[in-house]
């Protein structure tokens, strides 16, 4: 059985019932319309950020720091590592008008 | 029944108080037959009915009646199925003996925060459509704070929420109609409202949309899944009105 578990089917015009694995090409699906999911996810995250962040969306940095967060949610943390350095960067050239966002 | 002729000690057909039937004859063959208007009046004939009709009781005081089983334009509850961490639940062999299906989906939790969605299928569920432009897709969406309207068109699937379902939320529920999905129509998809516990755990949304396949087809199966990982659980029901 695959990660994703079993398909259950009920057919209404024999009444019958069923519970079985997926083949192949449905996993191949499954994985698919993961990698969709966290897609969405993170283009809802970055929009729901920067909307909430509009009155700050004058400092340099805030689409570097929005990617940042992402990265520590999604426990990527080299590369959260890495974005985080050069945000420290852009923020000691170019501080954001209120210090922070 | 006993009828006992020429007998000088007992009524002529015997009564019930004698251990008869009080009728001659039960009138209709295969008749139901029911007790008299009183504890010893003659038994009654509450007649056969048409084929498929079942009886229905006229309470304490009268004959009950016969009416159809599956009566046209009533709801027939046609199945429950039940995920318990399920890849998909799919209903297959939709066709026009119903005129409208009504899936009523309740207590929905994704394994993890996922978004819930639909697919449809025109070879009876052999697959389902996934192609990445073949559903158009488009719905309202508002919780405590904010209003949404969000369209998904050219997608690969049609999305039921508007934000990822909680994995811990209870309640997530929705109401899908499918008016004639078995009939080649390009607005045979389904339109919904639905209450859900969003993945930040802080917000009930209410959506209400519509979607369809992008191409004029029958649709006669249709499966749910989550975006990411299964169905933990959620009872599905399907109902349909008789054409």
């Amino acid at each position: 059985m695959s990660k994703y578990g079993k398909k259950k089917s009920f057919d209404v015009t024999t009444g019958i019932y069923t519970e079985e694995d997926l083949t192949p090409e449905e996993i191949a699906q499954c994985e698919i319309d993961e990698k969709e999911h966290w897609v969405e996810q993170e283009k809802l995250a970055k929009t729901k950020y920067l909307r909430d962040r509009k009155a700050d969306s004058m400092c340099p940095c805030l689409e570097d720091k929005v990617e940042a967060l992402w990265l520590l949610q999604r426990g990527e943390f080299q590369k959260f590592k890495e974005i985080d350095n050069v945000i420290r960067k852009l923020e000691s050239m170019y501080p954001a008008p209120d210090g922070n966002i | 029944m006993t009828t006992i002729l020429n007998s000088s000690y007992l009524n002529n057909p015997v009564t019930v108080a004698e251990g008869g039937s009080g009728v001659a004859t039960n009138t209709i063959a295969y008749g139901l037959l029911a007790a008299g208007t009183t504890a010893t009046a003659p038994i009654q004939n509450a007649g056969t009915g048409a084929s498929g009709q079942i009886y229905v009781s006229g309470g304490a005081a009268a004959l009950g009646s016969w009416t159809n089983a599956n009566a046209v334009g009533t709801w027939q509850l046609l199945s429950t199925q039940v995920a318990s961490n399920s890849a998909t639940i799919n209903f297959t062999g939709l066709t026009t003996a119903y005129e409208i299906y009504k899936i009523m989906i309740s207590d929905v939790i994704p394994a993890s925060s996922g978004s819930f969605r639909m697919r449809v299928s025109s070879n009876n569920g052999s697959s389902y459509d996934a192609g990445a432009t073949d559903y158009f897709n488009s719905l309202s969406a508002y919780d405590e704070n904010n209003v949404f309207t969000v369209q998904n068109n050219n997608a690969a699937s049609i999305r039921l929420d508007h934000t990822s379902l909680s994995s811990t939320s209870q309640g997530n529920s929705w109401e899908i109609t499918l008016v004639e999905p078995a009939v080649s129509l390009n607005n045979n998809g389904p339109f919904w409202i639905c209450r859900y516990l969003d993945s930040t755990g802080t917000f009930q949304k209410v959506v209400s949309g519509q979607g369809r396949r992008a191409a004029t087809q029958v649709n006669n199966a249709v499966q749910f899944f989550v975006g990411a990982g299964n169905l933990t659980s959620g009872t599905f029901n399907l109902y349909g009105v008789l054409t």
